[in-house]
């Protein structure tokens, strides 16, 4: 799946107002009126940080079964790769509020596990595809010229390029290296290599999706900041004797802020699905790890002995790609008001 | 006009040249080596087979032969089954994918154009919530949860078509109709914010001055421009059709080319791998030079404009 | 009996701010082959006066509050759209501002313009095309007969309104609505698209609505004017009248900023601040705030001024305040 939202509803910023400041102050304000008037939007936010937090703070907050007690009635979320023979595809109960899958290990705890595989992938390779992104973009659109069509076309060539196929290639190449980093990190923070293992093995994901997944942000940045180059304030900001560097990151890219946001929120929930793709391939990330793809991979396997195995994995990944797709759209209408199509 | 068309293909054959090169030189990274495999093969046999492969050669070397190969049209042999050509191989299970990916495609373009036109006339009716909602559930509920659902519903507990498997035309309908999905969601949303851009343009109240009936408004004045960023979109759809291919394919047993991308870098089977992704990248530039050429056919100012 | 008669139109917008009175009571007569201007600043509602005679207003969120539009009997804001069809491009055209963006860019010429031909008179193929080609030529497109298979993109604004003119009158209608035909235009150009018109006029023998904000587009175009503020007429009268015997601060006002008007060094008259927010009901004279040239202090505060006749066909808002005429010190 392309990883590419309908990008070409960006409009160039308005600089005109008096100063730099005053257009940061009302515009995000503003923004954020728009934004808490969208209802859809403002929920879907909520529902997002809500799925984050209890991905990430539920199974600290309520850690395993107290001691050899397992399975004892109470409240809690037992340790996702826990196998338990004896309790296998069983029904919801107090103990395991979504039952239990073919191996007895609890679906909650799984689901909350993978979510913070799957979010973690997301978030750390939309940050990395966006600065790439951005920065490459913010160069190009600066420099202008030769330089900046040469970039560009460079963008689209390997845009042109089959995504998925570079993206395992990558990651392939990538995965060469990352039993000596495991290593080299467990003996730096003097830990187990297991405990390392687990964010080192998801680190030629982050670098292949991310190392393909910046091309369209460079396109949005170069447009933007070509429409911004031109600008008064960064003629005053030149007159005033700043680096070129300076101009560049103090001035230009703030102005492109709220398309990058835009662009950004509605990149994860692509990655996301990409993520979940290459997982579902057995390409993407690897057991012990787990991930919503992963989950529901082997939910599908097993769909007509125990469905919910398929249906809690599908729906929680499901509402956060929905919830991720309407919030990026309601910060666009909030924060590109021209473009809103109500 | 031509001058755009052969720059286009000019770019086209880079594309390939640069995904070849990036492919022949990362599968050659790759710790391991086709001959290195569960069944241990004696070392003297191994040297012979890599003579016969020239992978003993130095790899610029190799990479010249190659380059020199796939010039004459010929993808060599595969290097885990030596008996076979990759030709062959892609040969077999290439004309599988194609049959539903042009299908999923078909029903793409045929659902989500429509949709997203409907949608867009028909702005905030219930044909326009209805179907941008529709849109949204094809984008968020990935195809391998419709998939098997789908299976469920209309294989098992309906039993209009088989679960898995390849043979009769029937065994087509839902693998396409899965695949089709997210990319008809996609085509939806992009048809109907074209063509509501297209509408609220200056040139549509023109024609309405004119006294044009609404339907020939929207078929013969909207319908080109809304359609030019849906165009625009069919190199990436292609490209998504593709990779969703995968999936469909392990999920409803086919045969196509799935099976052998998926299984070709784990088996460090080096030709394979690359005659599959020259054939994929072959295919996705072919579907952005189509895109090309159709918005040249729609939008006649891109005729002119872009010839420098 | 007047080819068109407006009576008291009102269209309103219904938007979040409010219901925003964009034409609040408008009345017109066009007689036969006249001229008519309608004047005013962007957003005083001339524009919407004629789309709303055409039906052409987006609705929702636009509506037709009140009002009838006659046109040989039949009303045309009641009629429907069926009926409206038939009028719109065979017995009433328009022509727009931004002849760039008001032809069709996906659409080669000959097809744009031959389409009212079949819609309307069932004019199809190589005699449409020959109409075409003949419309083309009448509008001083050169070597029309290789053009006419050009897009919009490949003429220049000038000649894009030259097609315009053309499209609207091919299919010689009564009346022909020209919204700001000029104002898109190079001044250079603005004078041979007005000729053009003021030709075709004659020699089709058409009525012609002009709306613009350019006193000088209806000195040298029109035989009635309207003047329009805040969705209301302020003033009708000839346009000998208007100029000679101005009544209306508003009217005075325009005349004093045009620059042709003027001597070389003499100041040029602004109207200061904008329009009113017509989202709120208008209590008193919409033109109080920015009397300049009248009498501020005299205008109505607590109901709004009615037309009134003061001399045979010269009508005027009857507030005190605006027809007051300030002694210049």
């Amino acid at each position: 799946m392309s990883i590419a939202p309908n990008t070409n509803k960006t409009t160039v910023p308005q600089a005109d107002a008096p100063s730099e400041s005053e257009v940061g102050t009302s515009l995000w304000k503003d923004a954020w009126i728009r934004l808490k008037k969208n209802r859809i939007a403002f929920i879907s936010g909520i529902v997002v940080l809500v799925i984050f937090l209890t991905c990430f703070l539920g199974p600290i907050l309520l850690p395993g079964p107290p001691q050899d007690g397992a399975d004892a009635t109470g409240w809690f979320l037992p340790d996702p790769n826990k196998i338990n023979l004896d309790n296998r595809s069983a029904a919801p109960s107090i103990s395991h509020l979504l039952g239990t899958d073919h191996l007895g290990r609890d679906l909650l705890s799984r689901v909350l596990d993978g979510g913070q595989i799957s979010l973690l992938v997301a978030l750390i390779t939309t940050a990395v595809s966006s600065t790439i992104g951005v920065l490459y973009g913010g160069i190009a659109g600066y420099v202008g010229g030769r330089t900046n069509s040469l970039m560009m076309r460079s963008v689209d060539v390997l845009y042109a390029l089959p995504f998925l196929v570079l993206v395992i290639l990558f990651s392939l190449w990538v995965n060469t290296y990352t039993d000596s980093m495991t290593t080299w990190l467990a003996n730096l923070l003097d830990t187990e290599r297991q405990s390392v293992y687990r964010f080192t093995s998801l680190v030629p994901l982050f670098i292949a999706i991310g190392a393909i997944g910046w091309l369209n942000m460079a396109r949005i940045v170069q447009a933007q900041v070509q429409g911004l180059r031109k600008q008064e304030f960064v003629e005053a900001a030149r007159s005033l004797g700043l680096s070129n560097s300076r101009i560049l990151l103090r001035h230009i890219l703030p102005n492109t802020l709220g398309p990058v946001i835009v662009y950004t929120t509605l990149t994860v929930p692509g990655i996301m699905l990409f993520e979940a793709i290459l997982s579902f391939l057995g390409l993407g990330v690897q057991p012990p790890n787990s991930s919503w793809g992963i989950l529901i991979k082997e939910g599908a396997d097993r769909m007509e002995v125990n469905a919910p195995l398929l249906i809690y994995p599908s729906i929680i990944f499901s509402l956060t790609l929905l919830c991720l797709n309407f919030l990026g759209d309601g910060l666009r209408d909030a924060l590109d008001p021209k473009s809103a199509k109500d | 006009m031509f001058k755009v068309i052969i720059s286009r293909l000019l770019q086209g054959l880079l594309v390939l040249f640069v995904l070849l090169t990036i492919t022949f030189f990362i599968v050659r990274q790759l710790p391991g080596s086709p001959y290195q495999q569960e069944r241990k093969i004696p070392e003297h046999v191994e040297r012979v087979l890599r003579e016969k492969m020239g992978l003993d050669k130095p790899i610029y070397v190799q990479y010249g032969n190659y380059l020199a190969n796939v010039a004459r049209g010929d993808l060599l042999a595969s290097m885990k089954r030596e008996n076979r050509q990759v030709s062959e191989i892609i040969g077999q299970s290439f004309p599988v994918s194609f049959a539903l990916g042009v299908c999923a495609m078909a029903i793409a373009i045929g659902v989500g154009v429509p949709a997203g036109v409907i949608a867009a006339v028909k702005r905030n009716s219930w044909a326009d919530y209805a179907s941008m909602i529709g849109a949204l559930v094809g984008i968020c509920i990935p195809t391998f949860v419709i998939g098997p659902v789908l299976a469920i519903v209309f294989g098992v507990h309906l039993g209009w078509f088989r679960v898995a498997g390849w043979g009769n035309p029937g065994d087509l309908v839902l693998p396409a109709l899965t695949l089709a999905l997210p990319t008809a969601a996609y085509i939806a949303r992009m048809t109907r914010s074209g063509m509501l851009e297209i509408l609220s343009q200056d040139f549509i109240r023109t024609a309405r001055a004119k006294g044009i009936p609404e339907r020939t408004i929207i078929t013969r004045h909207a319908l080109r421009g809304g359609l030019v960023p849906v165009v625009a979109f069919i190199g990436p759809a292609f490209a998504a059709i593709i990779s969703g291919s995968f999936v469909i394919e392990t999920i409803f047993q086919i045969p196509g080319m799935g099976q052998h991308f998926v299984n070709a870098p784990g088996d460090r089977d080096y030709t394979l791998l690359q005659g599959i992704v020259l054939l994929y990248g072959t295919l996705i530039v072919a579907a952005n030079l189509l895109s090309d050429l159709l918005n040249l056919w729609l939008n006649p100012r891109a005729r002119t404009a872009d010839g420098n | 009996m007047p080819l068109l008669s407006v009576n008291n139109l009102k269209t309103y917008f219904d938007t979040r701010a409010g219901i925003v009175r964009a034409v609040d009571g408008v009345s017109l007569n066009v007689e036969k082959e006249q001229s008519v201007g309608i004047v005013g600043e962007s957003g005083s509602g001339k524009s919407v006066t004629c789309y709303s005679l055409l039906g052409l207003i987006p609705m929702p969120p636009g509506r037709i509050a009140g009002g009838t539009a006659m046109y040989e009997g039949t009303d045309l804001l009641s009629c429907g759209e069926k009926t409206l069809r038939t009028i719109r491009g065979k017995r009433i055209s328009m022509i727009f501002q931004d002849p760039m963006s008001s032809l069709n860019p996906y659409m080669k010429i000959s097809k744009q313009l031959t389409e009212p031909l079949e819609i309307h008179d069932n004019i199809h193929g190589k005699k449409a095309r020959h109409l075409a080609i003949e419309m083309l030529e009448k509008v001083g497109i050169k070597d029309a007969e290789k053009r006419i298979d050009s897009y919009p993109h490949e003429f220049s604004g000038g000649m894009r309104q030259r097609v315009m003119i053309a499209m609207a009158l091919i299919t010689k209608p009564d009346l022909l609505i020209a919204d700001e035909p000029t104002t898109a235009l190079d001044v250079t150009v603005q004078k041979q698209v007005l000729d053009l018109i003021k030709d075709m006029q004659r020699d089709l023998g058409t009525a012609v609505i002009f709306i613009t904000h350019d006193l000088g587009v209806v000195s040298e175009t029109c035989d009635e004017v309207n003047v329009m503020y805040a969705g209301r007429f302020v003033e009708s009268t000839t346009t000998k009248d208007l100029f000679s015997n101005p009544l209306h601060a508003y009217t005075r006002a325009l005349e004093a900023s045009i620059p042709a008007m003027h001597s070389k060094g003499e100041d040029l008259h602004t109207i200061p601040g904008l329009p009113p927010d017509l989202t709120k009901p208008l209590h008193g004279c919409s033109f109080k705030p920015r009397n300049l040239l009248g009498d501020a202090s005299l205008c109505l505060t607590d109901q709004q001024p009615e037309l009134v006749e003061t001399t045979p066909g010269h009508w005027v808002q009857d507030c005190p305040g605006c027809r007051a005429v300030r002694k210049s010190e």
